[in-house]
């Protein structure tokens, strides 16, 4: 997104892509805060997985989930509880079973109007859209383990992750080779470490390349990213690659005695050289990467 | 389970199980199909909230479990309809097939697990200890749970909340509770009004009833201090019954243990405790059971 361009309103658009037998993808079409939404038809019910921003993209979604599973039971989740991912959920209230980690639940109370005051600034134009949002709470919480979903000749296992984007990080895989990783995944761009302290400062850098090791081992052989094109394990590998070398490149300049802000600057402009095709999201930025991780990392290094 | 056939040669005088009668309101929106103190039927709990209704247990077999959702059905009208099960137990889950498509079905892991195990068993073991079951369990179809939670899950019915936990291994190795809005307990066969607890232990079908961890679950039940408590079989009571099946417990851990110390065999501990434990609770129900439960304190006390 450049200064001068406003970028396109976050409208969750066009139709279901079918990229595995039952799983469709609504994908983000590089729109910012648009997430790419899963929609999995089994015999007996439907999975949606993420729900875009507000009333309107959420019941968007809702319809093709419906008309997709001729009017089956359906459930919804999120990968996380953001803006662009389940802010949304209000459309599905009475229609389908929203299903939420208990993670999920505290995020949505903690930081829900939060976010929409924090993406108010950042993007004005979106506060009617932002306001109109309605919390709504969950019909099933889980709250430890995994939940398992069976939808009728395809099975969708819920896994809850975090903290490591986010406090409350889900992925979805579906039929063990279909993987909906959430923001935890994001092709083609900067992955979002959102460090803002004091109202947000859960991300745990740290954790979260634990995190794409297992979701590694799970070899899945598609990915699909919150944000971006479809991909496979290699997808995965990219964002872990990029975390180490901020992380790496964070502990050092911290033992060299740079300070924070001087460490974010540096790293930012290492990362834009390195990855110069991966343009920044919303609020993606290596710079915040790099904070996060001097913040996390130990001067003894 | 509860069944009088595991005393050789004791005639079956119980009337077939058959879950009847109408609903019962305990507090506002939470009912009980009373067991009526028949064997092989369970206390089945129906929550009903704003937006859907929880049901607990099915009853045995196909045509309890089509009752059940039928009563379900009556009171919750078009809400939407979740089924869960306390503990795989034939009496307690083998009628969730009539669920199967009208409700959303929800197992613990350990639960679905136990039922994979054991089910088939379960359906031989039970036409061979029960006289005239066979056509009954014949019916039955086992089905794949909707939703498989760890730990805990909790369901928003509209106005009521139900939280599901996974207690076992205790009087099985997949024992569910559901709490209702923090008051109403369904306890499922840990717990039992005036009657000797349930110990299925039939190796090598089913060695998991760990009776240390149940004591352990019941403390814990204790300590939640809910003010209305559904056993799995007989009336529906409070905290105190939670207490009585604790004394229970414990006496024959304690007893087992003491034997076991003074050298006494496995056969003369059950010998004493059974004895002794009928004298002392001479009101209660299926004294048969007695002797399971000391063999099996008797196995693992030490």
């Amino acid at each position: 997104m450049t200064a001068e361009s406003a970028p396109p309103p976050p409208v969750v658009r066009g139709e279901p892509l079918l990229v595995s037998d039952g799983v469709y993808v609504i994908p983000d079409n590089h729109v910012p805060i648009v997430p790419n939404v899963g929609i999995v038809v089994g015999t007996r019910a439907t999975l949606v997985i993420d729900t875009g921003l507000g009333q309107d993209n959420g019941a968007y979604v809702l319809e093709h989930a419906s008309r997709l599973g001729s009017g089956r039971t359906v459930y919804v989740a999120t990968t996380h509880v953001d803006p662009g991912h389940g802010f949304g959920m209000a459309a599905f209230k009475r229609k389908a079973r929203i299903v939420f980690h208990r993670s999920q639940v505290e995020e949505m109370h903690r930081l829900g109007h939060g976010y929409i005051d924090t993406f108010s600034r950042l993007r004005p134009e979106l506060t009617p859209m932002l306001r109109s949002v309605e919390f709504v709470e969950p019909d099933i919480v889980f709250c430890d383990g995994d939940l398992e979903v069976d939808l009728g000749g395809h099975g969708a296992v819920l896994r809850h992750y975090g903290p490591a984007h986010a406090a409350d990080d889900q992925v979805v895989l579906v039929d063990d080779h279909v993987l909906f990783a959430g923001d935890l995944v994001l092709t083609g761009q900067f992955p979002i470490v959102p460090y803002f302290p004091p109202f947000e400062a859960d991300v745990d850098a740290n954790h979260w390349i634990d995190v794409l090791d297992e979701l590694t081992s799970l070899q899945p052989a598609i990915v699909v990213p919150g944000h971006g094109e479809l991909s496979d394990s290699s997808g995965i590998a990219e964002v872990r690659d990029f975390l180490t070398y901020v992380r790496d490149m964070a502990s050092q300049l911290r033992a060299n005695g740079a300070s924070a802000d001087d460490a974010g600057a540096s790293i930012e402009a290492a990362a834009r050289a390195r990855w110069p095709s991966w343009g920044a999201s919303l609020h993606g930025s290596s710079g915040f990467a790099g904070r996060a991780f001097y913040a996390a990392s130990t001067t003894g290094l | 389970m509860s069944t009088t056939e595991f005393d050789a040669g004791t005639p079956n005088l119980s009337p077939p199980p058959v879950v009847q009668g109408d609903p019962v309101q305990l507090a506002d929106g939470i009912f009980v199909i009373p067991d009526r103190r028949v064997d092989l039927v369970p206390n089945i709990g129906i929550v009903v909230g704003s937006q859907a209704a929880l049901v607990i247990d099915s009853g045995l077999g196909p045509r309890n479990g089509t009752y059940v959702m039928e009563q379900a059905k009556q009171l919750a009208g078009d809400r939407q309809l979740y089924l869960t099960i306390t503990h795989f137990h034939p009496e307690h889950g083998f009628g969730a097939q009539a669920f199967k498509g009208s409700a959303t079905i929800v197992y613990n892991r350990a639960q679905r697990d136990e039922l994979g195990r054991k089910g088939a068993g379960y359906i031989e073991l039970f036409k061979g200890l029960i006289a005239d079951i066979g056509p009954t369990l014949d019916e039955v179809k086992f089905v794949d749970p909707d939703l498989t939670y760890d730990g805990q899950a909790e369901i928003d019915l509209g106005g009521h909340r139900a939280v599901l936990r996974s207690v076992g291994p205790a009087h099985s190795a997949g024992d569910q509770t559901i709490f209702i809005d923090d008051r109403v307990l369904f306890a499922g066969d840990l717990l039992e009004t005036r009657m000797f607890a349930i110990f299925p232990y039939f190796p090598p079908l089913d060695t998991d009833v760990d009776g240390t961890r149940w004591l352990g679950v019941l403390d814990e039940l204790i300590a939640s201090k809910p003010e209305i408590v559904v056993p799995g079989h007989g009336e529906v009571s409070d905290t105190t019954l939670i207490c009585d099946a604790r004394e229970y417990l414990e006496y024959v851990r304690g007893e087992a243990a003491r034997l076991r110390a003074s050298g006494a065999s496995v056969e003369e501990a059950i010998a004493t405790i059974d004895a002794a434990a009928r004298r002392r609770w001479t009101t209660w129900d299926h004294p048969e059971w007695i002797a399971f439960a000391a063999r099996v304190f008797y196995q693992t006390g030490s």
